[in-house]
């Protein structure tokens, strides 16, 4: 089984010629390259574009991943050059929307996608899981976070609600996104 | 070179939310592009904030708005409370004192302009001359019978002293018996003998609604002058 190995294991196998080794390794870091996109570009669509681009540039230069780092932060650094291209391309167009004209990406490599019965739960699991932990969160970082991402405020409005210097509210908002990511990798996600 | 002071958790926050100063970008993304564990940092931040993201866009943005519809009437109920109620009764208390004070303005006007005087009888019966004969005093006393019932003279004689009351006076004066005279003099121009005979007159006589005895004067002499005419006739 593919699940039970590695990240180094399963690159070997992709560098060897294994697409669904490879397809392993993007269906690992799908989400966490598309988060980091999405906080990159802001936008769903192009951080799935970008994301897509990440994967395919990745398994384009595989041969060339070395072992000493962390499969995750390869990825990771190709997704900020990636959305860095982006941008650079889109503020050179200057356009709100950037249309990916690049060839359609190898579905091979792309994990599976659409609204599977198995995918819907573990959406609606991982949703209930995200609510009781922002739940959870202490009351001074619960309240910059729903008023950061339900309220859509900017900083200097939540500054000026909470009576609180702006550099306060965004450490507070960094910190409960990072009590949030321990909580969420803490429990383990079981799709049944 | 790894400058982390870009990636400081502020600027993190700032521009995973486009907040960002435009002048400070560039730094932070070339960084990020060069610095593995700041790369990371911002993938696991990033990570968390997509979690809470997809969790407002699936179970929140999908709720429809509530509306809460609140009974007019029941507002308007609880809102017209006692202060309302105290200021319509106000403007209630206000309409009706302004409307007394006129009231009682132009009652006392009225009063005032409109009193019954001496002047102004003698301006009604203004061009009554003034007889020369005396007249006796105890003869005051005759119009008294007419007097006593003065509803059913004022009904009887009213068609006769609506014509004696056009005619002049002093013709009248001139038919009239000396008993006559004394009514018609007294009327006229009263001695101040006679005002005060009078006014002693007027204490013994009965008086029904605090009559004035000159109004009396004018329908006992009627009464009188029919009665001359009636013998006359004979």
């Amino acid at each position: 089984m593919l699940t039970n190995l590695t990240d180094a294991e399963l690159v070997e196998l992709a560098v060897s010629g294994d697409s669904d080794a490879f397809g392993e390794i993007v269906g690992r870091w799908e989400r966490k390259i598309f988060a980091l996109c999405f906080g990159m570009l802001g936008r769903e669509d192009d951080a799935k574009d970008a994301a897509q681009e990440t994967f395919i540039a990745a398994y384009r230069s595989l041969s060339g991943f070395r072992g000493d780092a962390k499969l995750s932060s390869w990825l990771h650094r190709i997704a900020v050059n990636q959305c860095l291209t982006i941008k650079r391309r889109a503020k050179a167009r200057s356009e709100e929307f950037i249309d990916d004209e690049s060839e359609t990406p190898d579905k091979r490599f792309v994990a599976a996608a659409g609204k599977s019965p198995a995918r819907i739960t573990e959406q609606t699991e991982r949703q209930k899981l995200v609510r009781q932990a922002v739940t959870s969160l202490p009351v001074e970082l619960r309240e910059v976070v729903v008023m950061k991402e339900f309220e859509e405020m900017t900083f200097q409005e939540i500054s000026e609600t909470l009576d609180l210097p702006l550099s306060t509210v965004k450490s507070r908002l960094y910190t409960a996104l990072k009590q949030l990511k321990m909580k969420l990798e803490r429990v383990p996600l079981e799709v049944s | 070179m790894n400058d982390h002071k870009s990636c400081m958790p502020e600027n993190m926050v700032a521009y995973i939310y486009s907040e960002m100063e435009p002048a400070e970008v560039p730094a932070f993304e070339r960084h990020l592009s060069e610095c593995s564990a700041c790369a990371d940092e911002f993938a696991s931040v990033s990570d968390a904030r997509l979690s809470v993201f997809e969790w407002k866009r699936d179970a929140f943005d999908t709720l429809a708005v509530p509306h809460f519809d609140i009974p007019r009437e029941k507002i308007a109920a609880a809102r017209v409370g006692w202060f309302d109620a105290i200021v319509a009764n106000i403007r209630v208390l206000a309409g009706a004192a302004t409307a007394f004070a006129v009231l009682s303005i132009v009652a006392v006007l009225g009063s005032y302009f409109l009193r019954p005087t001496d002047s102004n009888l003698n301006v009604a019966v203004a061009p009554v001359t003034v007889p020369e004969k005396k007249v006796d005093v105890a003869q005051e006393e005759t119009p008294a019978p007419v007097q006593s019932k003065p509803d059913t003279v004022v009904a009887e004689k009213k068609p006769v002293v609506t014509k004696r009351q056009f005619a002049p006076v002093s013709v009248v004066a001139r038919t009239r018996k000396p008993q006559i005279n004394n009514s018609l003099v007294a009327k006229a121009t009263p001695t101040p003998q006679q005002a005060k005979q009078k006014s002693i007159n007027q204490d013994r006589l009965p008086t029904l609604n605090n009559f004035e005895e000159t109004e009396d004067d004018s329908l006992r002499l009627a009464d009188l002058l029919a009665d001359v005419d009636a013998k006359n006739d004979k």
